[in-house]
């Protein structure tokens, strides 16, 4: 298992170095000065002003400088400056990362549980009822534009507040402005503000994981060693949650980590379709200013998480299955 | 499946064979009711999206006087603030999103079969470079990354449909390269692929002539569900506003300019969201009913 | 081979009667089992043999209650007397592992990867005799150690992906005894295997019945493996019992031509030189729509018009039955005295 384990974190390193250059070769292409560039273009003496404003941003020098002086304070932990507000990107990251995270692990955590619930008793009872049920609306939630179902929710709340007479789901922000609460006050504004952003990523990603851990369970229930416990006289329900359930977690774990790339785009649209302060807004933002420091910095740390959450997805891997471990 | 007496399938020329198995993957598609009947609705909606403007006499780009009007005989699914009519949007916004997705099929398709092929045939150095890139490929956080890029779109306007389907493509071909990577990886040690390779067959034509169509049931089936995929992605970057650029219509950034409406004049929110839900629901039947047919064994376990 | 106490008139340890079973398809229903009966008796081993699809599986499936719960079956089973059939889930779930036991055909997927195989074994013996988990643990190492796995108490702890073929399905058969059943069934225990520790295998097979003192039923397609361990001999084709006997009866004047069939198709040892392996021609019969009258006419050298007009049923010939309309031809032909000798002889019986 440590072999195995060291040999993983190795290979992880070596994606991340290769995430900072994808992340930066990516916004290379970002141009920071669009919107200034075609208004000067149509001046008289423009040109000599837009040379000015590359060479103020660093644009003149070769990208392979640029990438070594970025990697350079890298290094020292800092990552650059907003353009935009002047504000250094650590600080900016830092406080849109807690934000998000709740929503990232409120929806991941959810729709993994119930997501492999609901597909084990999708799988044993086939055709049943409940599968039938749940198959209609993984059908539906797997056809959904995330940003259609997160403004559908939204509006859906606001109905029912006005209906209702009092604001039960708040849909704007992820907790109310100027706020002045104590602990448990701030925490129950949050959960208020939390509940439509975060059904809306479950929706989408429990129509996925259930399907794949149903599909999962019925290769599993099919297979050879199943028949041999119950030919043991194992309980068809020790069948279940000892012999079947482990083995069909199997993919499942895999599943949720070459997925976590779509929640996080799906998190991005959410957050713009609640008005959240988060991760999402901040990209969309730099992107719209062509604030080129907080952008590098963005996909670097969500290329930072993704590589955690798929180095912790092989780390679970190699501890349900002795295959693995040993190869 | 039924007994096919010996005699006649090995007197039968190969090509005879092959045409009657696909005439037996169309009846088993056939055979499911709701997988034609996506398809139709999906043929029906493609054809329609031309037909609208005769038919009701308003084009995408039309101004009418009606102003944020409901829906009417007149304007199907009402108009907007400036009085553009919902329903020829919606159209518009449907043959773009058919159109890029196929596109990106078409790209990400040939791309994947390809990479996933020569992983298969070459196996060893060529299959690690290839598969690094694939692994890296399938964890990359895609929308963040067509938002970088589509950055560009801004700028350019109304030439932007072609730009954001090639971009897609170029990003969406690593899960199909890792199915056929591993369906290569069963057949290659088959016989008529030995004596292809004993023939003296080069390594392009075993690719193309003999690897690549014996796994074409698998193509198929994720070439559907790349479309769908398209088009979710497609129009969430048109939404951000980092894809399809007005003049041009999107689905994604029709449903963006009518959220905010979505209390007092539904229709703009809601019926293009509708079309484009029933469009991604009816490209996801299709698919299941293609894999049904194309793998009868999986078949009960849709 | 000579220890055939039981073959009388006792209670058999399980008496299958008239047993059917169709499995319902899309496209139609697939008739594995038409109507086969059989009994085998204390410390007896019985084999049935048959082609793949013949249903000789599906009978003992049916007796462990382990077929899908799609599958229609009628007939009927007992157990010393009780009907397997009727069982509730938890009466079949005692019956399962502690009465009769299975031994599957492919050690490499029967065993569960995620478990090590003490843990697979004991898991058994746990359940049916309730015991504490060191106690189940050291029984688990002492079955092992039966079986012939060398380093018992290291490779208790093993996962099945680290151990042999071989190995697994010794493991595979310390599993099945581990609670003394009366019946193991052997689901083609060596076919997955490699030829030169198929041998072994069945040994070990054997020693185990001995150990445990069970019945035993082997299920094989290969009448070689069949001359080794079997008293009683059922051949099966496509659904029917095609002819039953004395193993070494059956072996010497097969009274069934499909018999006579699979018995050239066996390598022997004492086969004079030159002698070619005969495998029958053809396939077997589609179970969708099974052809009217004897399962085997299209195939058989014999057949005639009345074989496939009417459907034989088994009826004496010697000591044995066989169901075929030319029973008395196929058991009195010159052939059958001087069978597998040579090719020669082969020739002559065309």
């Amino acid at each position: 298992m440590l072999g195995y384990a060291t040999r993983k974190l190795l290979i992880s390193v070596v994606v991340l170095f290769f995430a900072t250059l994808v992340a930066f070769l990516l916004v290379a292409t970002v141009d920071p000065i669009a919107e200034q560039r075609v208004f000067l273009l149509s001046q008289p003496g423009g040109a000599e002003q837009i040379d000015r404003l590359e060479a103020s941003l660093g644009l003149d020098k070769p990208l392979i400088e640029r990438y070594g002086s970025w990697l350079g304070d890298l290094a020292t932990g800092d990552m650059g400056i907003s353009t935009d507000n002047g504000r250094p990107v650590t600080t900016l990251l830092g406080e849109a990362i807690p934000v998000t995270l709740r929503l990232v692990i409120a929806a991941t955590v959810i729709s993994v549980i119930v997501g492999v619930a609901v597909g084990v008793v999708s799988a044993i009872r086939q055709y049943g009822a409940f599968d039938n049920i749940s198959t209609f609306f993984a059908f539906l939630f797997f056809a959904m534009p995330v940003f259609w179902l997160g403004a559908v929710l939204k509006d859906l709340g606001i109905r029912f507040n006005d209906w209702w007479g009092r604001r039960i789901f708040f849909t704007i922000g992820e907790q109310s402005p100027r706020l002045d609460a104590d602990f448990w006050g701030t925490w129950a504004d949050r959960a208020g503000h939390i509940i439509l952003p975060a059904l809306t990523l479950i929706a989408i990603q429990l129509a996925a994981t259930s399907r794949f851990q149903r599909s999962a369970m019925l290769d599993v229930l099919e297979s050879d060693y199943i028949r041999t416990a119950r030919a043991k006289g194992v309980p068809q329900r020790r069948v279940i949650t000892h012999h079947a359930l482990r083995n069909a977690l199997l993919p499942v774990v895999s599943f949720t980590g070459l997925t976590f790339g779509t929640l996080i785009g799906g998190t991005v649209v959410t957050e713009v379709v609640f008005n959240w302060k988060g991760m999402g807004r901040l990209f969309l933002e730099s992107l719209l200013n062509g604030d080129v420091a907080v952008a590098q910095g963005w996909l670097l740390a969500v290329g930072i998480s993704v590589i955690i959450v798929n180095l912790l997805t092989d780390l679970t891997y190699g501890f349900l299955d002795p295959r693995v471990r040993d190869g | 499946m039924a007994e096919v007496p010996v005699g006649i399938l090995a007197g039968a020329p190969a090509e005879t064979e092959a045409r009657s198995q696909w005439r037996l993957v169309l009846r088993r598609f056939l055979a499911h009711r709701l997988a034609v009947a996506a398809g139709i609705v999906l043929v029906v909606a493609y054809v329609f999206s031309y037909l609208a403007e005769p038919l009701t006499g308003w084009g995408y780009k039309d101004l009418s006087s009606d102003l944020s009007q409901g829906p009417s005989a007149d304007h199907w699914f009402g108009t907007d603030t400036i009085g553009h009519d919902m329903f020829a949007q919606s159209m518009r916004g449907l043959r773009v999103s058919v159109h890029v997705s196929l596109v990106v099929a078409g790209i990400a398709t040939v791309l994947g079969s390809i990479m996933g092929a020569v992983q298969g045939w070459f196996r060893g150095r060529v299959d690690g470079a290839l598969g690094l890139l694939v692994d890296f490929l399938l964890i990359l956080p895609l929308l963040p990354v067509l938002m970088v890029l589509g950055t560009r779109t801004r700028a350019s306007g109304g030439s932007s449909l072609m730009f954001v389907a090639v971009v897609i493509g170029l990003f969406l071909w690593a899960p199909l390269a890792r199915v056929v990577r591993g369906e290569v990886f069963s057949i290659r040690e088959k016989e008529y692929i030995e004596a292809a390779e004993a023939l003296g067959a080069s390594n392009s034509r075993i690719i193309f002539r003999h690897l690549i169509p014996n796994v074409m049931s698998s193509i198929i089936v994720y070439a559907t569900l790349t479309v769908a995929t398209a088009i979710l992605l497609e129009t969430a970057l048109a939404f951000l506003g980092f894809g399809i650029q007005p003049p041009e219509v999107s689905l994604g950034s029709l449903v963006d300019e009518g959220r905010d409406a979505a209390r007092t004049r539904w229709w703009l929110f809601y019926l293009p969201g509708a079309v484009l839900v029933l469009l991604v629901l009816c490209v996801n039947f299709v698919g299941d009913g293609l894999r049904d047919a194309l793998d009868p064994r999986r078949e009960q376990r849709r | 081979m000579t220890d055939q106490a039981g073959t009388g008139g006792d209670v058999p340890v399980l008496s299958v009667r008239d047993l059917e079973v169709v499995f319902p398809t899309p496209d139609d229903d697939v008739q594995a089992v038409r109507g086969v009966s059989w009994d085998i008796y204390e410390g007896e081993v019985l084999a049935i043999a048959g082609e793949s699809g013949s249903g000789k599986s599906v009978s003992v499936m049916a007796a462990m209650g382990l077929l899908p719960a799609t599958a229609r079956v009628s007939g009927s089973i007992s157990y010393r007397g009780r009907d397997v059939l009727a069982m509730t889930d938890k009466e079949l779930e005692q019956l399962r592992g502690s009465a009769i036991s299975m031994v599957f055909q492919d050690p490499m997927t029967s065993l569960n990867p995620v478990m090590t195989v003490g843990a697979q074994i004991a898991e058994g013996v746990r359940i049916h005799q309730r015991t504490k988990t060191a106690i189940a643990r050291s029984k688990s190492v002492e079955l092992l150690h039966l079986v012939g796995i060398p380093n018992a108490p290291q490779r208790v702890d093993s996962y099945p992906h680290e151990l042999s073929g071989g190995m697994r399905q010794r493991a595979m058969i310390a599993m099945a005894i581990a609670n003394d059943p009366d019946l193991l069934i052997a689901d083609e225990p060596t076919t997955a295997l490699d030829v030169t520790i198929q041998a072994q295998v069945l040994d070990v097979l054997e020693r185990a019945r001995e150990a445990a003192g069970s019945a035993l039923v082997v299920i094989t397609h290969d009448l070689g493996v069949v001359a080794r361990t079997a008293h009683r001999l059922l051949v099966m084709y496509a659904g029917r019992a095609a002819e039953t006997g004395m193993a070494e009866e059956v072996f010497e004047r097969p009274g069934h031509p499909y018999t006579a069939g699979l018995l050239g198709a066996i390598p022997r040892l004492d086969a004079p030189k030159g002698t070619r392996l005969m495998p029958i021609d053809g396939s077997p019969p589609s179970m969708l729509a099974p052809p009217p009258g004897c399962a085997f006419a299209p195939r058989c050298p014999r057949a005639t018009e009345i074989c496939s007009q009417e459907t034989p049923t088994l009826r004496p010939i010697g000591n044995q039955q066989a169901a075929c309309h030319h029973a008395e031809d196929q058991y009195n032909s010159k052939a059958n005295n001087t069978n597998n000798k040579t090719k020669e002889d082969r020739d002559d019986q065309r």
